[in-house]
């Protein structure tokens, strides 16, 4: 489905990423592990189109040509991003949030639908639908980026570390959500550094070192290899 | 009843303070570019009216067809081969806000020198619409009402555009996080150079109406933007009726203070108003958050 | 090659050294004539249609009769024009006139426009003693500081005499019973206007007639219907507004509009100007106003003219009597019959010039005779006061209603 080659990202002089390539098939959950500053991100954000690939790279999906179309068609192609930080619409409330994550022409028609659907899978967010953004806890609006993404009825869910600042109880809530979203047939590349909880839900993992691909293989492998575990993940 | 005709000119002023903002709110609100060149384009506005009536007796208000249009593209093409090239190049907002004031700086400059060529230097007026009008007793002029209306008209306009449709909603997102924006198929670049030419449109009406009941020249540009730039930050950047609200407020302010005090410390009632906005709320009077 | 350009070079540097001593026997090939007036920021629109084309139509003049004539030489001189911008900053033309003295080392220099550009340059064209009338500046300073600037000539109506002859009319009016001598003042709040409106007080006080509203407003304000209203609401006989063009244009509109319509209506700077008669037509006979010409004064109509087919646009009074000082200093030129500027200063302080705006004579520097007031007549302006001056009009009054 997503096909990713030859994808490097340099930030002036400073090569964040190094000719990664990647896949991830359909129906998959993909996970890519890595420590603070592998890359994991950079590699999200080239791949949503926020920030330019170097010369070379082959980004498709579906046989689309993705690597040098603004993040807005990407969008249309199907792929959704929940960036780092949220990055919510915090001066507007929930509904106005979701309905602007249907602003994709692909989405428009099912607005109200995926609004009914998002709902129902974030009942937190129904009670709060017309509280402001921002004034929302930290699970709350991880639900809400999590909701705004899939309302534009992505082929694919990019996500970039979810768990991050969520108490232990409300990853484990998160992960449960993701995990019937990828029951349901959702296709998932998750950027994490919650190292159980996200092996839990692979169906293949890659391993990110220094911005290259240091490791790709199987989650039962590298739950069992220590010395992986403790060398590329600090554990 | 002076002082009633007192506030009902503060209103009518204050409503013309609003419609001169209102474009820059666009501008600057939601396509985030300080555009120091802004009443440049009231200044076109204007002169673009009075040429019509004087050279062809066409009615101002006729001119708009002309105008509006005009300043629309001009400033689609200033955002788009400007400003659109600074941030690509700017590393992040600070530089980019520092660079366009940079350009648009300048670009006031060709404006205003190109102007001062083609039609020289000296003040320009015109008499149309100066009629009275008796509202509750009081007398009015028409063309002021007029400016009135148009700006009570545009500010509901595009608060009802923000607020209920889809594509204002996008507008919004854009003015709260652009790349937020780009992750939900919203066309940033497009729709902010549209806010852009539509800001610059808005500025054009001003300038026909403004243009007839105040004399202006080529170089008066300036002094409305100015005047633009502290109603918007009053208002709050990005609140259309904010705005027109924070317009309504100097102008009312400004005519009591002249009846009540003295006329001559009306500049002064402006300015002390807007330090105290600054300091008690400087996200603006009419912004959450 | 280089050695080519070292010689050529060493050639221009031999020729250059040369020059002087061959320059000494002949007439110069021009008069050098610099200049710095504000073509940019707020002050251009003034600067470019009172001052700066005015430069620009005398030099043509000049030079299209071949020169001014030095009887030294026994030639006609052409005039040679160096402008600079002066981008409406004070300190930049402070700058620009020693740079035109000391580096271009020019003949002359023809001072900026407005009052406190001209004021704060004066001390330069003194310090190297090169002569300056200047025309766009009014101050109560120049009383005092004429006499310690010697080089510099004031040939604009002050505000002390710009004022007196409108509170003696009142008076005049007052004595024949055709007004009750209820006065009115609105100013600007800015030098002139303070000036004026101060001045007019005091003249009042003299000339014992009551001025019933004294206040000023911002530059740049942008309603005066209320102070109007207030105005009209004391049932004064006699309005005064000494105002700038933005202002004058507004007070004049809203006076319309609320029907304040008294016999006496007089407004400041903006009111001679081709934008009024564009937007008052037949509104503004009798319309009193700062300043004058003498519309009978010999080749003023030709000026006009003139000036309408280099500009395509018309006259003020302002653009006619900068043009006057230009002629007085091509007089004094004249007179002189080389440029000795110590001696062309003599002759303008000295002389008696009669030009297409006014006949001009200075005592302490200063035109003490200068026109006052002027009126619209029909479409013309006309001076009235001093009423013993030559072309002065007779009062139009009461004003026709609006």
């Amino acid at each position: 489905m997503l096909e990713v080659e030859n994808l490097s990202v340099a930030y002036g002089k400073h090569e964040a990423l190094r000719a990664v390539s990647l896949r991830v098939e359909a129906g998959r959950t993909v996970v890519i592990l890595g420590a603070n500053g592998a890359g994991k991100t950079t590699l999200l954000n080239a791949v949503a189109g926020i920030i330019p690939a170097q010369p070379g790279a082959r980004i498709t999906f579906d046989g689309a040509t993705l690597q040098a179309a603004p993040p807005h068609r990407i969008v249309e192609h199907g792929i959704a991003l929940v960036p780092e930080g949220r990055r919510l619409f915090g001066e507007m409330s929930v509904l106005d949030n979701l309905r602007l994550g249907a602003y994709a022409r692909r989405a428009r028609q099912a607005e109200a639908a995926g609004l009914e659907r998002m709902l129902a899978l974030f009942p937190r967010l129904a009670e709060r639908r017309h509280q402001l953004a921002r004034t929302m806890s930290g699970g709350e609006q991880q639900m809400l980026a999590i909701a705004r993404a899939l309302m534009s009825c992505p082929r694919l869910l990019l996500l970039d570390e979810p768990s991050l600042g969520l108490s232990p109880r409300l990853a484990k809530e998160l992960f449960a959500t993701l995990r019937r979203l990828a029951a349901e047939g959702q296709s998932i590349l998750l950027v994490e550094q919650a190292v159980h909880l996200s092996l839990g839900l692979a169906d293949w993992v890659y391993v990110l070192e220094n911005g290259g691909i240091a490791r790709s293989a199987a989650p039962g492998d590298i739950r069992g290899d220590d010395s992986l575990r403790k060398a590329y993940l600090g554990l | 009843m002076v002082l009633f005709e007192a506030i009902l000119s503060g209103v009518l002023v204050g409503g013309m303070y609003g419609l001169i903002a209102l474009g820059l709110n666009l501008q600057y609100g939601i396509a985030r570019m300080m555009n120091l060149a802004y009443g440049e384009t009231l200044m076109g506005g204007a002169f673009t009216a009075f040429w019509f009536l004087t050279l062809w007796r066409i009615d101002p208000l006729a001119s708009l067809l002309f105008s509006v249009p005009v300043a629309f593209c001009g400033n689609w093409l200033i955002y788009r081969y400007l400003l659109t090239p600074l941030v690509r190049r700017a590393a992040n907002r600070d530089v980019l806000e520092a660079d366009t004031i940079l350009v648009t700086f300048g670009l006031l400059f060709v404006f205003q020198g190109v102007a001062l060529v083609q039609w020289g230097g000296e003040y320009r007026g015109y008499t149309y619409l100066a009629v009275p009008v008796h509202v509750l007793g009081a007398t009015v002029a028409l063309n002021r009402v007029l400016a009135f209306v148009a700006a009570v008209a545009l500010a509901l306009a595009l608060y009802w555009l923000l607020r209920a449709t889809r594509l204002g909603g996008a507008l919004r997102a854009i003015a709260i996080d652009p790349v937020a924006a780009q992750l939900v198929a919203i066309d940033v670049p497009r729709l902010s150079a549209l806010a852009f030419a539509a800001g610059g449109a808005i500025m054009a009406v001003a300038g026909t109406l403004v243009s007839m009941f105040l004399s202006f020249n080529a170089s008066i540009g300036i002094v409305y933007t100015l005047k633009a730039l502290i109603v918007v930050i009053m208002g709050g950047v990005g609140r259309m009726l904010g705005c027109l609200a924070a317009g309504l407020i100097l102008g009312v302010a400004e005519a009591l203070g002249a009846y009540l005090v003295d006329p001559g410390l009306t500049l002064a009632i402006n300015f002390a108003l807007f330090l105290l906005v600054l300091l008690v709320r400087p996200q603006g009077l009419f912004s959450r958050g | 090659m280089q050695r080519r350009t070292v010689l050529k070079g060493g050639v221009s540097l031999l020729a250059a050294a040369g020059a002087p001593m061959v320059a000494r026997a002949q007439a110069p090939k021009s008069i050098r004539i610099g200049y710095a007036v504000s073509l940019s920021g707020p002050y251009a629109p003034g600067a470019q249609s009172t001052t700066w084309s005015q430069y620009k139509l005398w030099a043509k003049d000049v030079n299209d009769a071949g020169g001014i004539f030095l009887k030294k030489h026994d030639r006609k001189v052409p005039i040679e024009l160096i402008d600079y911008d002066d981008r409406s900053q004070i300190e930049e033309a402070i700058r620009l006139v020693e740079r035109l003295i000391l580096n271009d080392k020019v003949d002359l220099v023809l001072p900026p426009w407005g009052t406190a550009t001209n004021l704060a340059t004066a001390p330069v064209f003194n310090k190297h003693e090169y002569p300056a009338i200047h025309y766009t500046a009014s101050a109560m300073r120049v009383r005092q500081l004429g006499p310690r600037w010697p080089y510099s000539f004031w040939a604009l109506v002050q505000p002390d005499n710009g004022t007196e002859p409108l509170a003696a009319m009142c008076a005049q009016l007052k004595k024949e019973g055709k007004i009750k001598g209820r006065i009115a003042i609105m100013h600007v709040a800015d030098q002139l206007g303070v000036e004026m409106a101060t001045a007019m007080v005091d003249a009042c006080k003299k000339a014992a007639v009551e001025v019933v509203y004294n206040k000023s407003y911002p530059l740049g304000v942008s309603d005066l219907q209320p102070q109007i209203r207030e105005v009209m609401a004391l049932e004064p006989d006699a309005f005064f507004c000494f105002s700038y063009p933005t202002d004058t244009f507004m007070v004049t509109e809203q006076a319309q509009v609320v029907g304040f319509s008294p016999p006496i209506f007089y407004t400041g700077v903006g009111t001679p100007f081709p934008a009024y008669v564009a937007k008052f037509g037949a509104k503004k006979n009798g319309v009193l106003l700062y300043g004058a010409v003498d519309t009978t004064a010999p080749g003023q109509k030709e000026y006009i003219e003139r000036h309408k087919a280099m500009f395509n646009r018309g006259v003020e009074i302002g653009s006619i009597g900068t043009y006057g000082t230009l002629q007085i200093l091509q007089k004094a030129i004249e007179q002189v019959g080389e440029i000795d500027r110590k001696k062309i200063r003599d002759a303008i302080a000295s002389g008696t010039f009669e030009t297409i705006a006014d006949v001009y004579t200075f005592k302490d520097q200063v035109h003490q005779t200068a026109w006052a007031v002027g009126q619209w007549q029909g479409d013309e302006v006309v001076g009235i006061y001093p009423a013993d001056k030559r072309g002065a009009k007779p009062l139009m009054f009461p004003k026709p209603k609006w």
